[in-house]
């Protein structure tokens, strides 16, 4: 492995430490990422747009600011790269639709302010689902994205680049959106930990908007301290979005190191009535088997069925994306894809009855989920998607009549945790007899953001699945 | 005696009229009935959800229900 390589193998933690202990410089550093990127992209398609000079002059003022005795943050000189949504002043943001290939915002996300702010650099635009729509990773606009794994494999959406691009160690982190599992799918998919927090943790000035009541940002990242470190920057109350929650914010990245003896993980047999392949039932008895190692106990459970959850989230998503969408709906209907346009129009004609009704069923439907899972155990384990990555040929559906059974077939594990706003992480758990990465979702009462981390960094203390790493043609 | 099987919630023409008139535009007959058939189904689960609500229900109980069931913040295991 050359010296390049093992830079961008590097967690994001070690790379943040390395850098500000002087064992190499964030322009060594950045220079590695931007020579994976450039064999890479080709194969993965995970760049909407690569902004690598602006990020190589960063680069060399935080090895300046550090040769000169600054204060660092906590991601100083840190390469990362973000899905093409999260708004930056004067620099375009396509949000992955042909409608604002051309747009330049004229302010920034706070999420992007704070990781700003602790020191990281941005190397571009990540490619995503248009309109942050779609769990698979395909894109008409931008052309599709893939799995680092294995090309003809879906990276899933609808942050596929997040995913690709942090599993191909190309990027450190980067941030994605989860508004019915997009961080989480990909995370699975592609064999990251991937956090959806709770509903209002992170602030979502700033970020393109799918769904109001649902949309949550989030990062995905290669180990537990990495995905703690990011989440711990971006979370917390912002002035600009009053939804934001005024919670204090934990120590998530201290949390990842942790005892965990004597916690509880649940398990429901049933999974909510959905059953994942056998491959993916294997991986969590495997993660159980884990976790009785460590002490943890382990806990039958049954939680509700999924069915109706996942139909009160379609409403309110399709309800809230249609309100956002409709002026471009009925004068630019030719510039969407005829899946995402499917997937949007129809909340025009879902009744204002039937939208409130779906948000006023939300305390029900969360009482009934935290009182039949949490008053058993600190955390339930639930598959993340139901199976290992197919391809994205068998998932060109289009807007077909097969279009709802591929969704509830991608989301109908993640979704209804976005209607019940709580906390879920994904933690990769292994791999598919063909190779491709398998995950599970850890899933916590609101605001016990830290109890997962905890859970997850004790399990990757005790296992490799995380160490391992794709290899990309031309690129090692 | 047969019992009369009821009407779908919607259909190709209601969705076309209810674009057309409500929100202004057109769309074609094989895009109201692709709307229609995925609409469909998921109306059919809401309708069933929403016998569970109550007369005072609304969306703002939600947050309280956040509040009330956070959990700790990752106090630690017992070791």
């Amino acid at each position: 492995m050359s010296r390049e390589t093992r830079l961008t193998h590097l967690s994001l933690v070690e790379t943040a430490e390395g850098i500000a202990n002087g064992s190499f410089s964030s322009e060594e550093v950045t220079r590695a990422c931007l020579e994976r990127i450039e064999a890479a992209q080709r194969h993965l398609n995970c760049f909407i747009r690569l902004e690598g000079d602006e990020a190589l002059e960063v680069a060399k003022a935080a090895d300046r600011a550090r040769a000169g005795g600054m204060a660092l943050g906590p991601l100083h000189g840190v390469p990362l790269a973000h899905k093409d949504m999260f708004y930056q002043t004067g620099k375009p943001s396509t949000g992955g639709n042909a409608i604002q290939r051309n747009f330049v915002p004229s302010y920034t996300a706070t999420v992007m302010q704070r990781l700003s702010a602790a020191g990281a650099l941005n190397l571009g635009g990540l490619n995503m689902s248009e309109f942050a729509s779609g769990p698979v990773g395909q894109n008409l606009h931008f052309g599709d994205c893939r799995n680092p794994w294995n090309t003809a494999h879906a990276p899933g959406g609808s942050s596929s680049g997040s995913g690709s691009a942090v599993a191909g160690r190309l990027v450190h982190g980067a941030l994605g959106s989860d508004t019915g599992g997009s961080v989480r799918i990909p995370a699975a998919l592609c064999g990251l930990v991937g956090m959806k927090g709770t509903q209002g943790r992170v602030s979502r000035y700033g970020g393109m908007p799918l769904s109001f009541s649902l949309d949550c940002f989030g990062p995905l990242a290669r180990t537990a301290a990495d995905c703690a470190r990011l989440y711990q920057i971006i979370a917390g109350a912002d002035p600009m979005d009053p939804t934001a929650s005024q919670e204090p914010v934990d120590d998530y990245e201290a949390a990842t190191a942790k005892p965990v003896k004597g916690l509880r993980i649940g398990i429901d047999p049933r999974h909510g009535g959905i059953t994942p392949s056998a491959e993916v039932v294997d991986a969590i008895d495997a993660a159980m088997e884990t976790y009785d190692d460590l002490d943890v106990e382990i806990v039958e459970v049954s939680m509700p069925d999924q069915d109706e959850l996942n139909a009160l989230s379609n409403i309110i998503t399709r309800s809230e994306a249609a309100t956002l969408h409709k002026a471009w709906l009925r004068t630019r209907r030719d510039d969407y894809s005829p899946q995402v346009r499917r997937r949007i129009e129809i909340g025009l004609a879902v009744p204002a009855t039937r939208y409130i009704e779906a948000l006023s069923l939300r305390a029900h439907h969360l009482q009934r989920f935290v009182d039949a899972v949490f008053s058993h155990c600190d955390a339930l384990i639930l598959p993340s998607v139901g199976e290992a990555s197919p391809t994205l040929a068998e998932l060109d559906v289009g807007d077909s009549e097969t279009l709802p059974a591929m969704l509830m077939r991608m989301t109908g594990f993640t979704r209804p945790l976005n209607y019940y706003g709580v906390p879920a992480l994904t933690v990769p758990a292994g791999f598919s007899v063909s190779g491709l990465p398998l995950g599970f979702q850890l899933v916590g009462r609101p605001f016990d953001e830290a109890r997962l981390f905890q859970l997850a960094g004790a399990y990757q203390a005790v296992t490799d699945h995380h160490l391992k790493a794709p290899r990309i043609a031309g690129a090692e | 005696m047969s019992q009369k099987k009821p009407e779908p919630a919607y259909d190709a023409a209601f969705i076309g009229t209810v674009i057309e008139r409500l929100h202004r535009y057109s769309v074609s007959d094989i895009d109201a009935r692709g709307l229609a058939g995925m609409l469909g189904s998921v109306d059919a689960l809401a309708e069933a959800a929403a016998k569970g609500l109550g007369f005072d229900d609304e969306p703002a109980d939600f947050l309280r229900v956040m509040q009330a069931e956070r959990g700790g913040g990752g106090q630690g295991g017992d070791s």
